[in-house]
């Protein structure tokens, strides 16, 4: 998983990635320097949290992907079934053609879960 | 070249050059930007640039200008600071870089600088000083507490430094008393008299302190605040180009927006609230229930905004969420809050249209309506 993980990193504009339980646990992490692993871990968890909690007055828990654009940054949740696959990228990334590479990610860690 | 040829060329340039002077527009400045450009005069190109990204910091395609000319100027540098860095680093070498990359504003990159110089040489001040430089830039176009609050730190510790770092003490007293914070900004700029007592900016800036008002009591952490809930500074110095606050946009402006991409394509509901989460306008289809949906974008919406700021990645601009549900998407724009839900079988992108149709409804109507109250 982690040279998954370190692949994912060399592509343009990706700063780091990391597998996170929906509690908050990290499963494994390869973020770039001066990226705090104990910060976005928790707020992705309650990202994770949050958003399941708000989709269940809809009738559905479950969401596949969240692109959340800020000012000076893009952050992606994938799901990947036991986890979430969460990628930072600088803010002026192509989001479509690096999502490809993220998507390619995801399926390789869902396939290294069912394997093992 | 022929000697007509020559004096077509100098006429045209005299003929830019005093349009870029005399009616400073993007326009005109990237007209004589490229015609430098293609003289192949590239230090002038690169002097015209920068006066252009000085006046319009805004201005997407004069940036991507001045940065790839800069970028062109200044590329042996930074190869040479670079090999400087791995044979026999300085703190000078750490600070040229990074003041290279935060006027090309790679922040990250300029930011990884400072903080290996701070590794290496932690009594120097230069690398504080830009790093609180960065992050103020990011307060000023963001409003964000916590850009504020680390860029006081790291210029304060600049200045711990340094008493006479002139460019940490006078961000430092900028700041202060664009936040409110008048008799701390008074300190800051009575220190520099110190060392530079004929300094015309800062007896100019002692002068604005008196007539700035001031809040009943100086906590920072509570001026910030404010500063962040109004999305604007307490006194801002630069009051010609300060964000206007949004005018009081009627309902009627929103809902006729809405009225007008109502019925499109995939589109179950439209939803507009302000930053608070109170709602302004929706719109639903037949049968579909545009209150829980309110419920739920707007708790996506107020989950992703606290996430964008926690995880320093800075104010939240858009959000895109895919479900068996169907697709969500949320944009912020100008202190109110555009919400799209979409049938399980719309495309991502054809919601982003119906959005950007939305945004562009809005602001014409307000258009407007500034015209009709005018």
């Amino acid at each position: 998983m982690r040279r998954i993980l370190q692949q994912l990193n060399r592509e343009v504009g990706v700063k780091g990635s990391m597998v996170v339980s929906p509690d908050g646990l990290v499963v494994m992490a390869e973020l770039g320097e001066g990226i705090d692993q104990e910060v976005v871990a928790a707020m992705a968890s309650s990202t994770i949290v949050s958003t399941k909690r708000a989709l269940s007055l809809c009738g559905s828990e479950k969401f596949d992907r969240l692109i959340l654009t800020a000012a000076h940054g893009k952050i992606v949740f994938v799901d990947i079934e036991l986890a979430y696959l969460l990628v930072l990228t600088d803010k002026n990334i192509n989001i479509d053609f690096t999502l490809l590479e993220i998507d390619g990610a995801a399926h390789r860690i869902r396939n290294t879960w069912k394997i093992e | 070249m022929g000697l007509f040829d020559t004096l077509r060329y100098k006429k045209d340039l005299e003929r830019l050059e005093k349009s870029a002077r005399e009616e400073p527009s993007t326009e005109n400045f990237l007209s004589l930007i490229k015609k430098y450009i293609s003289l192949g005069d590239q230090d002038n190109a690169l002097r015209v640039a920068k006066q252009a990204v000085d006046q319009f910091a805004d201005a997407d395609d004069v940036f991507e200008i001045y940065c790839k000319l800069r970028r062109q100027q200044a590329q042996e540098e930074i190869e040479t600071l670079k090999k400087n860095l791995k044979q026999r680093p300085t703190p000078s070498a750490f600070a040229q870089l990074a003041e290279i990359y935060k006027d090309l504003r790679e922040d990250e990159t300029a930011m990884k600088y400072c903080r290996q110089s701070i590794e290496t040489f932690p009594n120097d001040d230069r690398s504080y000083c830009i790093l609180g430089e960065l992050r103020l830039r990011r307060f000023y176009s963001d409003f964000l507490r916590k850009d504020a609050q680390l860029a006081i730190t790291h210029l304060e510790k600049a200045y711990e430094l340094n008493i006479r770092n002139y460019r940490s003490l006078i961000a430092l007293s900028k700041i202060y008393l664009q936040i409110g914070m008048v008799q701390k900004a008074r300190q800051r700029l009575k220190s520099i008299l110190l060392f530079a007592p004929e300094d015309e900016n800062v007896k100019k800036l002692l002068d604005i302190s008196a007539n700035v008002p001031k809040p009943p009591h100086e906590d920072v952490d509570a001026l910030l605040h404010q500063v962040e809930s109004q999305r604007r500074l307490h006194y801002s110095l630069d009051r010609e180009n300060a964000p206007v606050a949004l005018s009081i946009l009627s309902h009627e402006i929103f809902q006729e927006a809405l009225e007008s991409i109502k019925g499109a394509e995939g589109l179950l509901s439209l939803l507009i609230c302000d930053e608070d989460g109170n709602l302004i306008a929706r719109y639903a289809k037949e049968n579909i229930d545009a209150h829980t949906y309110f419920e739920v974008t707007v708790a996506i919406y107020q989950t992703v905004q606290d996430s964008s700021r926690q995880m320093d990645v800075g104010r939240f601009q858009k959000a895109e969420l895919e479900g068996p549900f169907g697709n969500i998407h949320i944009v912020s724009s100008d202190g109110v809050v555009y919400m799209a839900v979409g049938e399980f079988s719309v495309k991502s992108e054809i919601l982003r249209k119906h959005l950007q149709q939305l945004l562009k409804a809005v602001s014409i109507n307000a258009a407007k309506n500034t015209t009709k109250n005018r």
